[in-house]
């Protein structure tokens, strides 16, 4: 039944219906994970550094003479860092996680008839998978510990625990060996298959708007006494000069990751684009871009992007296959504005 | 034609030869003589033919005082020219305040904006522009004797400051809605709106705080002021001013005025004051607070109000009474305040520290949650204390003393003592009220008011 | 002009920790959203509520106090900058545009001026009523940010709903004893009266701007005479009643259009205006020192006629006590 005159909205946008908060850094010792509350925040510290001559030099700088001379000469750099103390082993990362309703609702739609189809393109999606891949694509992400990020790589052992939170107090908690979960891929199963299901099933009736859900994940990485941790790095359009060549992110002077990079790690799912054979999960995003290596996996040409599989499935009735109709929920849960105003 | 007419046509002629000559002849300078380009240039810049072409071009750019482009780089809509002594007065701040007196801006193809320079070129206090828009028939005649090219011409130019296309916004254009209906469900209530940047006020403003930042009077004052000199003006800062890039490595994209600014967008401060500063540190080695609340401003000119006052030895009256404890309310209040802040900034259970050297009833008052039975390190004999409600008396007579000294004691006996001080120290009394249970707990006595009592 | 409507309880959402609100409240403000923002969450709040709570309690007014706040940007040198998240990637990988977005983290209590008859409920019913109304404005975004779960609880976060005491002289301690659970904190009010009155400011256009300008940075001048201990000339700046800032209230219109006139309009059903940004000036003073609820809350105006859409406060600055 489709329909010829439907157009896509002029404006069209979602909200995010995974809001993660900011996670914050403390530094404790591994055996004492329960008081873990009691954990100082881990603070910046300013270092000074001798810029090295790594980038590539202009033709006219090649003068053997010159090169010395700049090599002689590094910039005297200050840059952010953080770091546990020298009696904590363990990291802990602590952020809470709010999952809303009303998946596949824009918060603006001008076009009425969109609109409806969209309803219902959602309703029909909802009913032959609920939201239950997704989900547990979301929750496995939160147990592997991803969002840590480069603080993942080389740590001893991660464990994470979640905890839904109701009235401000937990009412269940779950504890994950990280470690134990691969980043590569979604198939998990034994120790950890029982609880994911169960996290899995909160995160889907969230999703669909059956309850409220508010969950808080604590993530202890152990790796070391001393040892550096990395949090967001902050970008600044036009520093000045003699300014900080790195700045990192804090709260109240205490370092932490943005929200927006917990985000990304979240919904690392996309397992469905042309090279995922070979390339692994990668964030739910409209043209499959991975920022840090400055690439995008879903490209118009190939008929793989966000756009291209909405305005089939919406306009044309070309149901995109359950992978890409994964993909594209997750990208309405992603949220943004994909409006088509001339 | 009268004599007037002429001289004003003239008056415009010429205008427009200098103009196009100056022109030319910046173009000029860059060929060498032998080049066959110069008359081809030459050409080009003859009036008729450069009016001809310039109201071609005009089509690629739209003068205007309201832009899109500045609210999103990738939004495309529709931009504005409202010139501010067109619009309504208003007693807020805004683009009308500018009068007549503004800059506009131009958006398009920045390839054609030598026509926009055409356009701005003054001629008796106006711009070429404003002589068209006014019809001015002086100026259709110094374009061209032919009425009818003049006419075309003139429209042509004039159309620089309409709206170009359909009227239209963008899904990345920023639009709310405003409820003007008293009925918040009710969608018919809402009108939608779309703000526009104000590029002409931006301007205004750019232009003021450079001025003030970087102009030769202010330098002069600030280097006068450094040195602690005297001298004939003021200058000024502009605390928590912020820059805002708009267009990023491309201002010319966004307009010709954010390319003139490059495209910094000065942001003035709201910000809140910052209570919670590193200045707020534990009161230790210290025998009594009093004397660093006394150091507050808002104490420090109560206390000046209510001597000055008490100086004027007023009549014994209900008046005298009233403005007396009004003033004395102001401080009290701002014990409050002051007592707050401490809550809030200090980690509970500071006043165990053994630098703490206040009396008792400071550090139950300061430190209510040094006992709270909920914290790991709570001092269960310290919340009993705090339970028995004995300090808020005690903190009472404190301050009483404290105040009266200040006072040469000259206050009216009485005016402090009758406060209910326990409501008024213990800030949250719903609070209060929820450790209702505990104090059974402790067999503490009953009296803390909670809300309603009195 | 108008004023606040009549009010028969209060709505108090204590300690709300926002993340990530919009930081450029204009484009020429910043470092707090406009207050305009609040009034629209108050709008889309009451579109939330159930039927059955809307039509027994009406929201018409806001005031936000601000507890701590914590805006993004760099610290260094004479202006701000703002710290900005990663670049997004664009479709071929490079970077797109960016946008500059101003970020900060708020503590604030938002108070809500409301009628209806749910005010008269018992405690326990408007106890619930007010945790109810809570959650819901947990999933709003509140002024562009997230709304996180309270850092402590019991003692500052539980939400209220509050009858206005009938008897008047009943309200002035029934408000005292509300107003010291929001130290420490500033809460905002208008402070039109400092602006240059209307008709001056027609009279003399660009000087308004330049006023507000002045009311808007610290102003230093040389004294008449040097100290006499010193020899030196102590520079001073300018003394202003309070802490006073440059503050948006709303929107002028620049062209109306009906409804569906407007191409890509985001709802083709309801008349469109194209606006700008208005300014005047607001104060950020202790709630200890505001007299009545009354000096605290902002509502919506509209004037059709000057095409006017704005939020206004009824705060009237007592005489200073000097």
């Amino acid at each position: 039944m489709s329909d010829n005159n439907l157009k896509t909205a002029s404006v069209l946008a979602f909200e995010r219906k995974l809001d993660p908060s900011d996670a914050l850094f403390f530094s404790g010792n591994w055996s004492e994970r329960t008081a873990s509350k009691a954990w100082p925040g881990i603070a910046l510290n300013e270092k000074s550094v001798r810029g090295t001559i790594s980038n590539r030099l202009k033709t006219k700088d090649q003068d053997p003479t010159k090169l010395d001379a700049a090599i002689e000469n590094p910039n005297l750099q200050t840059v952010d860092v953080a770091a546990l103390p020298a009696d904590a082993d363990t990291l802990k990362v602590r952020f809470t996680l709010r999952v809303l309703g009303g998946t596949g609702t824009p918060s603006a739609c001008n076009d009425a008839a969109y609109r409806q189809k969209l309803t219902a393109t959602v309703a029909t999606y909802v009913e032959t998978h609920g939201f239950t891949e997704l989900a547990r694509r979301y929750a496995i992400n939160l147990a592997n510990g991803r969002f840590l990020w480069r603080n993942r790589i080389g740590a001893e052992q991660v464990e994470v625990q979640i905890a839904r939170l109701i009235d401000g107090k937990a009412d269940k908690t779950w504890t994950f060996d990280a470690l134990a979960l691969s980043l590569r891929g979604f198939d998990i199963d034994g120790a950890a298959s029982a609880s994911l299901d169960e996290l899995a099933a909160l995160i889907a009736g969230g999703l669909a708007g059956r309850h409220h859900l508010l969950l808080e994940i604590s993530a202890f990485v152990r790796v070391g006494a001393g040892q550096e941790v990395f949090p967001s790095q902050e970008l600044i359009l036009d520093r000045g000069r003699g300014d900080k060549s790195k700045t990192l992110y804090h709260v109240n002077n205490v370092a932490g990751i943005h929200s927006q990079k917990l985000g990304n790690a979240i919904r690392t799912i996309d397992t469905w684009y042309p090279e995922a054979a070979e390339l692994g999960p990668i964030a739910a995003e409209p043209y499959g871009s991975v920022t840090t290596q400055g690439k995008a996996y879903r490209q118009p040409k190939a008929k793989a992007d966000f756009y291209t599989l909405l305005d089939n499935w919406m306009l044309k009735d070309k149901m995109p296959d359950k992978g890409n109709q994964h993909y594209v929920m997750a990208v309405l849960v992603r949220g943004g504005v994909f409006g088509e105003a001339g | 034609m009268t004599g007037t007419a002429l001289d004003r046509r003239l008056q415009f002629q010429q205008a427009i030869a200098r103009f196009l000559q100056e022109r030319r002849d910046a173009k000029l300078e860059k060929l060498q003589a032998d080049d066959p380009k110069r008359n081809e240039l030459i050409a080009q810049f003859v009036p008729e033919t450069w009016l001809d072409d310039a109201a071609r071009r005009v089509g690629q750019i739209q003068a205007v005082t309201h832009s899109l482009k500045a609210i999103h780089p990738d939004a495309r809509g529709s931009n504005l020219y409202r010139p501010p002594d067109q619009l309504p007065v208003r007693s807020e701040i805004g683009s009308h305040c500018l009068g007549q007196d503004f800059a506009g801006d131009v958006v398009g193809n920045a390839a054609a904006l030598d026509v926009y320079k055409f356009l701005r070129v003054v001629v008796d206090e106006r711009s070429l522009l404003d002589w068209m828009l006014a019809g001015d028939v002086d100026l259709k005649a110094a374009m061209s004797p032919v009425s009818a090219v003049a006419e075309a011409w003139t429209e042509a130019f004039v159309g620089l400051v309409q709206p170009r296309g359909a009227v239209a916004t963008h899904t990345r254009g920023k639009q709310l809605f405003w409820l003007t209906g008293g009925n918040a469900a009710d969608d018919a209530g809402f009108h939608l709106l779309a703000p526009l940047y104000a590029s002409s006020l931006a301007h205004a403003v750019y232009l003021s705080i450079q001025e003030t930042r970087f102009g030769e009077l202010a330098k002069a004052a600030r280097q006068a002021k450094r040195e602690q000199l005297p001298h004939d003006d003021g200058y000024a800062d502009y605390p928590n001013l912020a820059v805002q890039k708009l267009g990023g490595t491309k201002p010319q994209n966004i307009s010709q005025l954010n390319s003139e600014r490059r495209g910094d967008n000065y942001l003035l401060a709201s910000l809140p004051p910052r209570w919670k500063s590193e200045a707020v540190k534990p009161p230790l080695g210290i025998e009594s607070v009093f004397p660093r609340f006394a150091r507050r401003d808002e104490v420090r000119r109560s206390l000046r109000a209510l001597a000055l006052f008490l100086a004027s030895n007023p009549d014994p009256t209900m008046e005298t009474r009233d403005r007396v404890d009004e003033l004395i309310d102001a401080i009290a209040e701002e014990l409050a305040s002051f007592a707050a802040e401490l809550h809030q900034a200090l980690t509970p259970g500071w006043s165990a520290d053994d630098r703490c050297v206040l009396p008792e009833e400071e550090c139950l008052w300061l430190d209510p949650e040094r006992g709270d039975p909920e914290r790991a390190d709570s001092d269960p004999d310290f919340h009993g204390r705090w339970l028995r409600m004995e300090w808020p008396e005690k903190i009472g007579k404190r301050f009483g003393n404290w105040l009266n000294s200040r006072l040469d004691e000259k206050l009216p006996v009485g005016s402090v003592e009758q406060r209910q001080w326990s409501r008024m120290l213990l800030l949250d009394e719903e609070w209060a009220g929820q450790l209702h249970e505990q104090r059974s707990r402790l067999n503490a006595p009953h009296y803390i008011p909670t809300r309603g009592a009195s | 002009m108008s004023q606040l409507p009549d009010t028969s309880g209060l709505l108090i959402l204590p300690r709300l920790r926002i993340q990530n609100a919009n930081a450029i409240s204009s484009p020429l403000t910043h470092g707090f959203p406009a207050m305009s923002a609040f009034v629209g969450l108050m709008w889309a709040l009451q579109r939330k509520l159930a039927p059955e709570v809307a039509s027994g309690l009406r929201l018409h007014s806001v005031g936000v106090i601000c507890h701590d706040h914590d805006e993004q940007v760099t610290e260094d040198g004479y202006t701000r900058a703002f710290r900005l998240t990663r670049n997004p990637v664009d479709k071929d990988g490079t970077t797109a545009a960016i946008v500059e977005e101003g970020r900060i983290h708020l503590d604030i209590t938002l108070v809500f001026g409301v009628e209806g008859d749910l005010v008269n409920e018992a405690d326990a019913e408007r106890a619930a009523l007010a945790k109810q109304i809570a959650d819901v404005v947990a999933q709003l975004r509140v002024a562009g940010g997230s709304v996180l779960p309270p850092a402590r609880l019991g003692r500052w976060s539980q939400p209220q709903l509050l009858p206005v005491p009938e008897d008047p002289s009943d309200r002035g301690a029934w408000f005292r004893a509300l107003r010291r659970r929001w130290l420490p904190g500033y809460a905002l009010v208008c402070r039109d009266d400092l602006l240059p009155s209307a008709a001056a400011a027609s009279d003399s256009g660009a000087n308004a701007v330049e006023a507000w300008l002045k009311l808007s940075r610290l102003n230093w001048s040389p004294p008449a005479e040097a100290d006499p201990k010193t020899g030196k000339y102590e520079w001073q700046p300018d003394r202003k009643p309070g802490w006073i800032v440059p503050i948006p209230v709303g929107y002028g219109v620049l062209a109306e259009y009906p409804a569906g006139a407007v191409a890509n309009a985001r709802d083709p059903s309801v008349p469109f205006r194209f606006v700008e940004s208005l300014y005047s000036i607001g104060q950020w003073i202790g709630p200890h020192r505001l007299q009545s609820f009354r000096e605290l809350l902002w509502y919506a105006d509209h004037d059709p006629s000057s095409g006017l859409y704005r939020v206004r406060n009824d705060y009237a600055p007592v005489a200073s006590v000097n």
